[in-house]
């Protein structure tokens, strides 16, 4: 729902962008919520750019009193605390390597488990899923997949009876094996990075959690 | 040390914000705008940044301690004003019993440690 126009007329252009970086980064908070605390911070400035004569020398002010977007998202998600290192490495294993051992269904547990824990932000969550999606599957579907392998049999029916000779068979376009090694190891090395960079990202948002907790 | 201290002030003033809110709210309903300029007012403000009372207060009325009406404003669009529930008045009393005991216990401890100052 788009904010009513400002009674004494349009809001600065400083104001709008103000409200439109806390929309976005209040993203993660529920929607009642966040739907209230823009409610409130617009009728804060409105109310703030009301009681003065000059709006656009004042916006820097009432901005300012304010506090900075971060600072209201950081209450807005205050002390939450991050999933158990146990949980989180669990979901990422699974996450990488349930696709090969049970295609598809495993890796989707996986990321059922990933979106389920409590360290991780929407966007971070949404990179574990999209690099690469499958997991560590999608470096084995690739191998496995990309045209070109060979087709040989062992020729049990060879015109001349001769036993055991080998036919091998090339249709359409032949991927060079060094493509192939190249993909399939790209592809788990930057579906691999990037849980390891999800690992880090959450102890140190554990620690971070620790050292600031007063309970 | 002084950033240290800073930054403890201010997980401490978080945390009693809360109270603050709802004791505001228990002597008169009031609007959004209202309480977070209350809780910078003072000498020593409670709040430095405004802006930070407002998730506060959402998540309190998610929790049925505060009930929001929007109401007509004299001048201006409608406000929303908040008021205490019966749930709200309850957390309320014990909240500031807890917070009688915890700022006794505190004073009691940097009392002698104040002479040394």
């Amino acid at each position: 729902m788009p904010a009513a126009m400002r009674s004494g007329g349009q809001r600065p252009p400083e104001a709008e962008s103000y409200l439109r970086r806390l929309r976005r980064a209040l993203r993660s908070a529920p929607a009642s919520e966040r739907q209230e605390i823009v409610d409130n911070v617009t009728a804060h400035i409105d109310a703030a750019l009301d009681s003065t004569t000059c709006p656009e020398a004042d916006i820097g002010r009432v901005l300012e009193e304010l506090g900075t977007v971060d600072d209201i998202v950081a209450a807005a998600t205050p002390n939450k605390k991050p999933s158990s290192a146990e949980r989180d490495v669990l979901a990422l294993v699974i996450l990488e390597l349930g696709g090969v051992v049970v295609p598809f269904v495993g890796w989707v547990i996986g990321v059922v488990l990933v979106w389920s824990s409590r360290t991780w932000s929407s966007a971070e969550k949404w990179v574990a899923t999209l690099i690469v999606p499958g997991g560590c599957l999608a470096s084995v579907v690739a191998w496995m997949f990309l045209p070109g392998s060979e087709a040989c049999m062992i020729g049990a029916h060879a015109p001349n009876g001769s036993p055991l000779q080998e036919v091998c068979v090339k249709h359409g376009f032949v991927t060079p094996m060094w493509v192939r090694i190249l993909v399939a190891v790209t592809l788990a090395a930057v579906s691999l990075a990037t849980a390891c960079a999800l690992l880090r990202i959450g102890s140190r948002r554990r620690s971070h959690h620790d050292l600031h907790t007063i309970s | 040390m002084v950033a240290s201290v800073t930054r403890e002030c201010s997980q401490l003033k978080r945390g009693v914000l809360e109270l603050c809110i709802l004791g505001l709210l228990r002597r008169t309903e009031s609007y959004a705008f209202d309480i977070a300029r209350q809780l910078t007012a003072s000498y020593e403000p409670i709040v430095v940044s405004q802006g930070t009372v407002y998730p506060l207060l959402a998540r309190l009325r998610r929790a049925g301690l505060v009930s929001a009406t929007l109401r007509e404003s004299p001048s201006g669009p409608a406000r929303k004003y908040y008021r205490l529930t019966r749930k709200g008045n309850v957390v309320l009393d014990e909240l500031i019993l807890q917070w009688a005991s915890f700022s006794r216990a505190v004073d009691s401890i940097i009392e002698d440690a104040g002479g040394d100052a």
